[in-house]
């Protein structure tokens, strides 16, 4: 029983998977789509679990001061700072979603023009829309004549994290209108602290790493570039070909170079290189079937 | 000193990064102030409450003009040939609308409107989709076609909707043909008309509307231009039943060998001899890639030969869910060698879901526990070198597989043994050496061979241009 309700279970959604794939009947797509969300959830459910396991592991190490414990100190704290910058704490609070709309007067000499004016009152770091006119914030209050009517404004900062504020304004002929507003900082994957956090520390930090690759690359190019039997002799051979056809001084050499190293790409290359996606391919598909069709079993245990 | 420096950077990057927040934060509200923008003018010290100052001469608006009637223009000839399909092999959830353009000009452009059909009084005739011209006053729409009260006009855009009208589509640019996403459960009529619009694309003319309806979405139950790969699928499903009779016969199947498989257990032998643990890693995928599945099902081979050699395995994972299965895999293979005793499930860890972070933590694992065995089966991207090299570095047997055709050079290069594409989803049937699972691997096989044989026939007949035999059956 123990092996054979998974087994069931795992035989009835595959094969619903595979017969997807060639019914295009919308109530077949529904279905999917339902499932699929099921798995998001489950998907979503395992990252609570991945959090667990980080600290299970990582606590009893701190707590024994094993050795490199304070790497674990460094990433539990890193792990409960980004959870708290990620929670959107701005939802506890109402923080302004429009424009503040002051004091309303009228201007002779502006109605005399027909017009309306919206004086525009932000710090210097908030750009403002008034219409179809963009700026930012001044040293003191920015004017900006606009036709009688509704006007769309929206205030905003140029960094990520703020939310922007905007709102309409209606202004007949002679109309002078204040309007302000601080965009406010938010909380949560898209505020302004995890955003700042991810763009200053994480993203120079993967950059490094991804960086490192250059110097692993030369370092295992040396080793197998080695000229020690005949295959690694045509293997050298075929990579000074490449690096000459690719490196501009290639072709200043010779155009021998370049054509050498497009033909290496498009024939022996590509022949090899769509030889083992055929194979994979085939490989793919059995071990879909055996999963599939139940014959694959050992992951599921005994019924014991 | 090794503690002491990472507290010290632990200090340093709480201190870059408060100082960093501290710039990226807004300065208090209103002040200070830059320059103004260009097309703003400033007004120092403005007073919002008193009687408004005297403004310096903003920037001037464009004069409104007086409205002018449009000049007369031609008549805009309708579309013709107008046709909705239900699409081939569709889902039941699309009508393909055709037809020949009446007209073609810059300001011109084709408006697809759709409702359903059997809406309750219908007007008598329709549908006209503009009110006839009055002399010096716009046109508007005809109650007609939008109602009893038809909105003003304005500019068209898909899903608008037109009393009982949708917009289904408005194409540009000489388009002809549109296909209409639709609920599945209903029967539609269509009207197409040309539109002349104004630059602002508010439309000021049109064409007769051409009617067509009704017309009800057709669900299909099979894909007939899938029936190639349905083909494929079965073929190789009857070869793995036939194999499996062979093998019920025949009790020794023979699999050439996979010495990448084969030196599984003798790495996990030497990790024994030396103490240290087998560190294997499941790859970059979800749960739901078919690498990562293979990956697992060889995990379970693994877990089992280390329970039995009492060693310790370590299992690095990029997905959470991907942990979940992957300790009860090895959970699993700890019973089967009877030692869940042994089993210790802490050593199953979630690294991260971030590549490069996970390299960094999978690296840290090689470099402080020095495995003696590295084995790496999964889908792999570029970090595949940073972990292979670093295990290299540690002088662990590495093995590696992976159907990532821009990982196998790096894993080739840095691993003492590689299992190309096929050879990883072979490699749990081989270790098992179960007849069904090896039959399997022979159907895989047979398969290919008939593949060749399809391979090579299409070409000849491609060469001497009789036939495209690949078009025919992959449509």
């Amino acid at each position: 029983m123990k092996r054979t309700v998974p087994l069931v279970i795992g035989m009835m959604f595959g094969l619903f998977a595979l017969a997807e794939f060639y019914v295009p009947h919308h109530l077949v797509g529904d279905l999917s789509d339902e499932f699929r969300s099921w798995a998001a959830i489950l998907g979503a459910a395992a990252f609570i679990l991945g959090g667990v396991n980080i600290l299970q592991v990582s606590w009893p190490k701190i707590r024994r001061r094993e050795e490199d414990w304070p790497y674990k100190v460094v990433l539990l704290a890193s792990a409960a700072i980004m959870l708290l910058v990620g929670l959107p704490w701005h939802k506890l609070g109402s923080p302004a979603t429009a424009p503040t709309i002051g004091a309303r007067v009228v201007d002779p000499a502006v109605a005399a023009r027909g017009h309306a004016v919206i004086a525009i009152d932000v710090p210097a770091d908030v750009t403002y829309q008034v219409g179809k006119t963009i700026g930012a914030g001044a040293a003191s209050q920015v004017a900006v004549e606009v036709e009688p009517g509704k006007v769309a404004i929206k205030l905003s900062r140029r960094l990520a994290g703020y939310r922007a504020l905007e709102g309409e304004v209606t202004v007949a002929a002679g109309d002078v209108v204040t309007v302000g507003g601080d965009p406010p900082m938010l909380w949560g994957k898209d505020g302004r602290v995890f955003v700042w956090i991810y763009d200053h520390i994480f993203s120079p930090a993967n950059a490094t790493l991804f960086a490192l690759l250059a110097f692993f690359v030369a370092s295992a190019a040396f080793r197998a570039f080695r000229a020690r039997n005949v295959e690694a002799a045509l293997l050298l051979g075929s990579a000074i070909f490449m690096m000459l056809g690719r490196a501009p001084l290639g072709g200043a050499i010779s155009d021998i170079f370049p054509d050498v190293a497009q033909w290496l790409l498009d024939v022996p290359s590509n022949g090899g290189r769509r030889a083992i996606m055929m194979g994979a391919a085939v490989g793919a598909i059995a071990t879909g079937l055996r999963i599939v069709l139940g014959i694959e079993r050992q992951h599921l245990g005994s019924d014991a | 000193m090794t503690r002491g420096a990472s507290l010290l950077g632990v200090v340093v990057v709480g201190v870059v990064a408060a100082v960093g927040l501290a710039q990226a934060q807004p300065g208090p509200p209103g002040r200070p102030r830059g320059p103004s923008a260009p097309g703003a003018t400033d007004v120092p010290g403005a007073v919002v409450d008193a009687p408004a100052p005297p403004l310096p001469a903003p920037a001037p608006v464009a004069p409104v003009m007086p409205h002018r009637p449009e000049p007369p223009r031609p008549p805009i000839p309708g579309v013709t040939e107008l046709e909705v399909l239900a699409p081939r092999n569709d889902s039941g959830r699309h009508l393909a609308v055709t037809f020949t353009r009446g007209a073609t000009g810059d300001d011109l452009a084709t408006v697809i409107f759709r409702r359903r059909w059997g809406t309750p009084n219908p007007p008598a005739s329709y549908p006209q989709l503009l009110a006839p011209a009055t002399a010096g006053a716009p046109r508007t729409w005809s109650v007609e076609f939008a109602g009893a009260a038809p909105p003003p006009l304005a500019k068209l855009t898909k899903d608008d909707q037109l009393g009982p009208w949708t917009v289904a589509a408005v194409l540009e640019a000489g388009e002809t043909t549109a296909t209409d996403e639709v609920a599945p459960d209903g029967t539609y009529e269509y009207v197409v008309a040309e539109v002349r619009r104004r630059p602002d694309g508010t439309v000021i003319d049109a064409s007769p509307g051409a009617v067509i309806g009704p017309r009800t979405p057709e669900a299909a139950l099979i894909n007939t231009d899938r029936l190639g790969y349905l083909g494929i699928v079965l073929l190789l499903a009857g070869l793995i039943v036939w194999y499996i009779e062979a093998a019920k016969k025949k009790k020794d199947l023979y699999v050439r060998r996979l010495p990448g498989v084969d030196a599984i257990e003798d790495s996990i032998g030497r990790s024994t001899e030396m103490g240290r643990p087998v560190l294997y890693v499941t790859g970059l995928e979800e749960i739901q890639n078919i690498q990562t599945i293979a990956s697992l099902l060889i995990l379970g081979h693994v877990a089992e030969k280390t329970a039995q050699y009492d060693t310790d395995l370590v299992v690095a994972n990029y997905y959470p869910l991907t942990m979940v299965v992957a300790e009860e895999v090895v959970r699993q293979g700890y019973a089967n060698a009877g030692r869940i005793d042994a089993h210790r499930p802490e050593r199953c860890l979630f690294i991260t879901a971030e590549q490069f972070a996970f390299a960094a933590g999978v690296n840290g694992i090689i470099l402080r526990e020095r495995p003696a065995t590295n084995i790496y089966f999964g889908a792999f991207y570029g970090e595949s070198l940073l972990l292979a090299e670093t295990g290299f570095l540690t002088g662990a047997v590495q093995i590696a597989g992976t159907a990532e055709l821009t990982q196998l050079p790096f894993f080739i290069t840095a691993c003492d043994y590689t299992l190309i594409g096929e050879e990883m989803y072979a490699a749990s049937a081989y270790l098992t050496k179960e007849p069904n699972l090896l039959a399997n691997l022979k159907a895989a096989d047979a398969f290919k061979v008939v593949a060749m044989v399809f391979i090579l026939t299409g070409v000849a007949l491609a060469t001497v241009g009789a036939f495209q035999l690949g078009p025919w059956v992959f449509r």
